[in-house]
């Protein structure tokens, strides 16, 4: 385990998401990792004391579809490093790879309470390549911020746009939906039977592989239900089962076949309509899925919204009540928390205030479902890598020294 | 015109924002035909009026999104057919006499949604272009939804994006336009008889433009740089326009000299990311900077069809970061719709049109919902299409 600090917060409300809310409560970090969470805990000699007075605490927020750094601002096309769009193939290429550390959307997303980033490459392709998932941490490589022991994922994507970047465009397949799936199917056989041999290894062919064997976490962009079950149809025919449907805005319409599955849903709060497949998205969606027992996450895909997880979770519960559904907060601190963590593999480590977690934490103003309220600390394995009241504790990226916006 | 025979409706006991000033507490709204009656605590209620118990609940003008896409966009991505009012193919810098009217639909998909963000009232706007055309002002409601069919004379400094230079060319077009213009006032019958110079834009762009020198139509200015808010400012003053500014993300650098020009500003609260060159300087706190030099701040989703519902999720935000909340409410209702000269939207004052939302919490917080809807007196179900398809698949 990580070492780090001790110390203790005491007298806060903690959302665990791992049970009811803990109401006067304190939380110690040992040697960065939680060690205990309760009422009247003893500081032992040496730790920090952190006075909560009474504010939220929650796990640091995980957001499982980011693009930080390989989409970074600002939006200009010397920036756009997510699609290796030469080929609907390129399992090989990884979005570690493009990632620039000094994307100035970083210090955004930690002043929103986000301590994880599962970052990923974009939709161009049918495989668009390797995921990563980093912790949101000023460092000059995206490998020093690797959340250590995540597994790889590999992003894939159904639909709209792998058809809509090759087809007619480039005269090449795929140029339809069912071009996608055929293409899919014909590469993952190829890979199945991928010995590495004498020659040189084949990285593509390698890390597909990887996908068939279950080795890597199937991250798929797909937002129909009739493709997403056709998806799993197709995984299933190579024993694999992809970890998360991305976007998935219908994924309400199969919750149950989901659920059986044991197949996660990233997505959006309230997004919809911007594009034909995006139709048919409703904001009860999560609530609908969360019931229906599917793990579900509030994604941002989105530099924008990756600065208000706990609000876009917030508009998911109240869509839910609205509907009539009965949900609680405990259940929607999950989706931003323990749900990702899982969606990328790393739910072992992060995602609940519970002994033995790594201290990814944040102390809120105030009701975390509020738009009123800010995360005021925030901390990674114990340490204070951001706090709202001293800015430039957590560095401006080297683009923004200099300009009259930097803390 | 037959006027819909509606019967008198009393919203009594709830905390009252009537667009200006703070909430009232336990006030009455008193609904008559279509218009406001009579708002307060000691309204006398007619016998034959129908009570609304509001006890506990918010209630609020209908919103106002006045920078809106609503029923001229649909689908951005890959479906140009189902987008309107925009520079489209035949791509033309100077369209002054393009109207939204004449392509505003009110059984868009997007307006249910919309109208679920408590949203009531919108002004509808071109895009593209430098000069885009002519907005509308709309309620959001099938009957006659159309008020005023030309609102507002929409221009872009955010550059065409068809490579450098894009908003110095955009501020020559400007200069162009605009000269031409007053030379064209000035010499109407030489212009006819064909004695004029050559202008640079159409008789009908010409006629439009006009309009903006008479004071008789407002010219919107979307613009987010700094330094081309003060372009913005030095057009406005050399031709005397009665104008707005819009997105002015970079705003608060320049924000004094806003203000003494008495130019309002439509901002949007959430756009706090350095996302562009000429947004660099973006900053949450525009709106509270903007608003303490003394600017008239309204907000606006800047144009998103499908996210205007957001409005007030951006006005609590703007509060979050300093602003304060009685501001926040105005910025989404009166103040837009004073902006644009329609004295009767956006507050909840005897002789108002009756748009009016009922809420089941602070109409700013994103766990609160609006319950009921007037429009024009009209109650209006907030059922959209996102509804039908949770209760199919409930």
């Amino acid at each position: 385990m990580p070492e780090g600090p001790t110390l203790l917060l005491r007298g806060g409300s903690l959302l665990t998401a791992a049970g009811p809310s803990l109401l006067d409560a304190d939380l110690l970090v040992v040697g960065g990792e939680i060690r205990e969470v309760g009422p009247g805990l003893v500081a032992p000699p040496g730790a920090a004391l952190v006075e909560l007075e009474g504010r939220w605490v929650t796990p640091g927020l995980i957001d499982a579809h980011s693009h930080i750094g390989v989409y970074p601002l600002p939006f200009v096309p010397p920036h756009r490093d997510a699609n290796e769009a030469t080929s609907p193939f390129t399992p090989e290429v990884r979005a570690v790879d493009s990632f620039w550390p000094q994307d100035p959307a970083l210090r955004y997303a930690v002043a929103g309470g986000v301590t994880a980033i599962h970052v990923l490459p974009g939709s161009a392709n049918l495989v668009g390549g390797q995921g990563v998932t980093l912790r949101t941490v000023r460092r000059l490589s995206a490998d020093a911020m690797r959340f250590p022991g995540a597994p790889v994922t590999m992003k894939m994507a159904c639909g709209e746009n792998p058809k809509t970047v090759y087809g007619k465009q480039r005269k090449s397949a795929p140029s339809t939906r069912m071009g996608e799936v055929a293409l899919l199917r014909q590469k993952l056989a190829e890979a199945q039977n991928y010995k590495p041999g004498d020659g040189a290894i084949d990285y593509a062919k390698q890390a597909l592989a990887g996908v068939v064997s279950g080795e890597i976490l199937i991250e798929n962009h797909c937002y129909r239900a009739d493709e997403m079950l056709l998806r799993l149809q197709l995984f299933r025919e190579f024993g694999v089962t992809p970890r998360a449907f991305h976007h998935a805005v219908e994924a309400y319409k199969i919750r149950d076949a989901l659920a059986e599955a044991g197949v996660g849903v990233a997505t959006w709060a309230d997004w919809w309509g911007r594009k034909v497949e995006l139709l048919d998205a409703v904001p009860a969606a999560i609530a609908l899925l969360d019931e229906a027992g599917v793990r579900v996450a509030v994604h941002s895909d989105s530099p924008d919204d990756i600065q208000r997880l706990n609000q876009e979770a917030a508009k998911a519960l109240a869509a839910g009540r609205r509907a009539g559904l009965e949900v609680t907060r405990e259940q929607a601190i999950r989706w931003i928390t323990a749900n990702p963590a899982w969606l990328v593999g790393i739910g072992e480590q992060v995602g609940t205030l519970e002994p033995g977690k790594r201290a990814d934490l944040v102390v809120w103003s105030g009701d975390p479902f509020s738009v009123y309220t800010r995360a005021q600390l925030v901390f990674v394995d114990g340490i204070l890598i951001y706090d709202r009241a001293d800015p430039a504790r957590f560095p401006p990226s080297d683009f923004e020294l200099g300009q009259r916006v930097a803390p | 015109m037959i006027l819909p025979l509606l019967a008198a409706v009393a919203i009594v006991g709830g905390t009252v924002h009537t667009g200006r000033g703070p909430a009232q507490e336990g006030a009455t709204v008193l609904i008559e035909a279509n218009r406001i009656a009579a708002v307060g605590r000691d309204v006398r209620i007619p016998a034959s009026a129908e009570r609304i118990d509001a006890t506990g609940l918010v209630v609020t003008p209908g919103l106002v999104e006045p920078h809106a896409r609503l029923g001229v966009a649909e689908i951005g991505r890959n479906v140009p057919s189902s987008v309107e009012a925009t520079a489209g193919r035949d791509y033309d810098p100077v369209r002054a006499a393009l109207r939204v009217f004449d392509s505003f639909d009110i059984h868009s998909p997007t307006i249910p949604v919309a109208r679920g963000g408590g949203i009531t009232s919108a002004l509808v706007v071109p895009q593209g272009g430098v000069i885009s055309g002519q907005s509308i002002w709309v309620d959001l409601i099938e009957d006659r939804p159309v008020r005023k069919r030309a609102l507002a004379l929409h221009v872009s400094l955010l550059g065409d994006g068809r490579g450098p230079g894009g908003r110095s060319r955009a501020f020559l077009v400007l200069r162009e336009a605009f000269e031409d213009a007053r030379l064209y006032r000035a010499n109407r019958g030489p212009y006819i008889a064909r004695k004029l110079r050559p202008l640079s834009v159409s008789a009908k762009d010409l006629d439009a433009l006009e309009r903006t020198l008479e004071g008789e139509l407002r010219v919107a200015i979307e613009v987010d740089h700094a330094s081309d808010i003060q372009g913005a400012l030095r057009l406005i003053r050399e031709h005397r326009l009665d104008a707005v500014l819009v997105g002015a993300r970079e705003g608060w650098l320049v924000a004094s000299e806003i203000a003494s020009a008495e130019v309002p500003v439509l901002i949007d609260p959430l756009a706090n990311l350095p996302s562009s060159y000429q947004a660099l300087q973006s900053r949450r706190d525009n709106a509270s900077l903007l608003h303490e030099a003394g600017v008239q701040v309204g907000f606006t989703t800047r144009a998103d069809p499908h996210l205007a519902h957001r409005l007030r999720f951006a006005a609590g935000n703007a509060v979050a970061e300093g602003l304060p909340y009685d501001a926040a409410i105005a910025a989404i209702t009166r103040v837009p719709a004073a902006i644009f000269g329609v004295a009767d939207a956006g507050s909840l004052r005897v002789g108002s049109l009756a748009n009016v939302v009922i809420w089941n919490g602070d109409p700013l917080e994103v766990t609160s919902w609006p319950l009921h809807m007037w429009i024009r007196g009209v109650p209006i179900p907030l059922r959209s299409r996102q509804d039908l398809l949770t209760e199919r698949y409930r």
